[in-house]
């Protein structure tokens, strides 16, 4: 029992500093893609043929460079995260309403107000869909993480698979599914709000 | 915007240095194991060896996902050390293709001097098991069909039921087909399913022969006996230490040690370790350390406090007991087991027509029974 609450908050650790490193870099590179087209075909392609790689192949190719530690996951994480991340954000800002935008430059808004004003305001509950789907994988990835040595639930469950032992497997398990539950309903109902929000104000 | 991108950026050097921040320099010796029982024991039997015997700090990495992990981190410095099969390393990391007919022997000499040779890699002398694939049947069956070698099965496989694992299904030289065309068998129906659940057929009955790892731990918990491979058919998997060459040159103490479990683990010894933590769900350190302590590899007292009788020290308490040299005895068994919550040594032996059994309590080295009996 007492090794559950460590690992949760090491495999926490991983998968927030994962995702975290994949919106930093993944919200700019988004704004940046919708007045460059020819950039965001190449870039869209390799984002795609990242996901495809197996996760053991990706862990392994990190780790020569990032070590046997929890660093490699975070970077694995992140990788995985770009591609929910960086098209979910694109699709939201540059899904917003062509006539809102007109309206905006009709009143004399610069680019970057109506990007601060409009667009990214718009597309924020759309950027938490892609957050929210980062975290829920991420969760998940993070327990593959044992077979490189980093820390996290996925000890738990997959010594528990190898030694028949339920209960330490579940003991791994059960937190790594409720914590999936626990993002999925509470980024989902902070979309939920946001989007409630501007249909009113549309109104 | 600009002044976004620029915080951005900074955050993510900031995020980055500080998580690289975190892995220092590497001294000592990190242990690497693939991630099931048998690597992870073995990996921490040598980890307590060393912190018994040297002063290096030891680092465990215990648990890595199979040789595609583990050599990589071999190769990168990761990892100082793990425990490897022959078979493996001839397969998989040497890239040969094992011909029937070649010689354990054989494979072991080439894996020595190729791991050497190309990845600068010392593989030191094999523990004794043999974790290759094995056929397997109940032990009553085989009694009743009359069956010890593969190639005894090739008249009756009619009448039986086989299983494996996809892996061995799929395997080009040494799996199923392979195996089926050198023994010249023809079950009545191969069922493929995963490797867990082979056991659980058994048990109900569903299957009469499966494919299983020669040291697996459920082949004691249900009562199976491994077929003879009389046409030596599989390849062999002996299992040895491996140890960066760049390692042993720093700590040259390390050879000796590595080398010391060399020919001591049987494949009954290992299925009774991996039973201990498989099927009674014993911690790794602690079956790791009471078989090092009960062979005497490392010392079984701490200071005043007896940790754990070595075996000789009970042979010898039951043998003084029977008031008999040690030279006289014969058929000598020593056994460690648990009794309730107990660890307690089976002791048998023979002496002048009679067979003296003890059972004496791991901790205390008291006598908890014992017996004499005429002999037969």
């Amino acid at each position: 029992m007492s090794s559950i609450l460590p690992a949760m908050l090491t495999h926490l650790r991983i998968t927030f500093f994962g995702v975290l490193a994949a919106v930093l870099l993944g919200l700019p590179t988004a704004a940046f893609l919708i007045r460059h087209e020819r950039v965001r075909r190449t870039l869209f392609v390799i984002i795609d043929a990242i996901q495809t790689v197996p996760s053991l192949a990706m862990l392994t190719f990190v780790m020569l460079v990032f070590g046997l530690n929890d660093t490699t996951v975070i970077v694995a994480i992140f990788f995985y995260s770009l591609f929910p991340i960086i098209r979910n954000t694109y699709v939201g800002l540059t899904s917003v309403d062509k006539g809102t935008i007109r309206a905006g430059k009709g009143i004399g808004m610069t680019n970057l107000q109506i990007f601060s004003m409009i667009r990214f305001p718009l597309a924020v509950p759309m950027i938490l869909t892609g957050i929210r789907l980062a975290v829920v994988s991420a969760l998940g990835l993070a327990t593959t993480g044992v077979f490189i040595g980093a820390g996290g639930l996925g000890m738990l469950i997959w010594r528990g698979i190898q030694t028949r032992n339920m209960r330490m497997m579940l003991s791994g398990a059960i937190p790594v599914s409720l914590l999936a539950i626990l993002f999925e309903y509470a980024i989902g109902l902070i979309e939920k709000q946001l989007l409630k929000r501007q249909r009113r104000s549309n109104t | 915007m600009k002044k976004k991108n620029i915080v951005a950026l900074l955050l993510m050097a900031v995020l980055v240095l500080s998580m690289l921040s975190g892995c220092g320099a590497s001294n000592g010796i990190t242990i690497g194991s693939k991630q099931f029982t048998e690597s992870i024991l073995l990996g921490e039997m040598y980890a307590q060896l060393i912190e018994a015997k040297t002063d290096i700090p030891v680092t465990r990495k215990l648990n890595l996902g199979g040789v595609s992990v583990c050599m990589p981190a071999m190769e990168k410095g990761e990892i100082d050390m793990y425990f490897e099969y022959t078979g493996t390393a001839y397969n998989e990391i040497l890239d040969h293709t094992f011909q029937q007919g070649t010689t354990p022997e054989e494979v072991l000499k080439v894996c020595q001097e190729e791991m050497d040779r190309e990845h600068e890699i010392t593989m030191f002398d094999p523990l004794g098991l043999n974790n290759t694939y094995d056929v397997a049947i109940r032990a009553d069956r085989a009694r009743e069909l009359g069956v010890s070698k593969i190639s005894d099965l090739s008249a009756i496989a009619g009448d039986l039921n086989f299983g494996c694992g996809h892996s061995f299904y799929s395997r080009t030289h040494d799996g199923y087909s392979g195996m089926v065309e050198t023994y010249g068998l023809n079950f009545k129906d191969t069922k493929l399913m995963d490797t867990s659940l082979l056991y659980e057929s058994i048990e109900t009955g569903a299957l009469d022969v499966i494919i299983v790892f020669g040291t697996d731990s459920l082949l004691k918990k249900y009562d199976m006996i491994l077929l003879e491979d009389d046409k030596a058919f599989f390849p062999p998997y002996h299992g040895a230490p491996m140890c960066r060459n760049e390692t042993l040159i720093k700590y040259p103490e390390l050879s000796e040690i590595l080398n010391s479990l060399a020919g001591e683990i049987d494949n009954d010894t290992m299925q009774e370790l991996n039973y201990q933590v498989d099927v009674e769900n014993r911690a790794v350190e602690d079956v790791a350390k009471e078989f090092l302590t009960s062979r005497g590899f490392i010392p079984g007292n701490d200071g005043d406090k007896t940790i754990l009788y070595t075996e000789p020290e009970v042979l010898d308490i039951a043998l003084k007991d029977a008031g008999i040299q040690s030279n006289e005895a014969s058929q000598v068994e020593v056994e460690l087991k648990t009794q309730g919550s107990a660890r307690v040594y089976e002791v048998e032996f023979n002496h002048g027509g009679n067979e003296y059994d003890y059972v004496i309590h791991a901790e205390t080295g008291e006598i908890l029974s014992k017996s004499c009996e005429k002999e037969g």
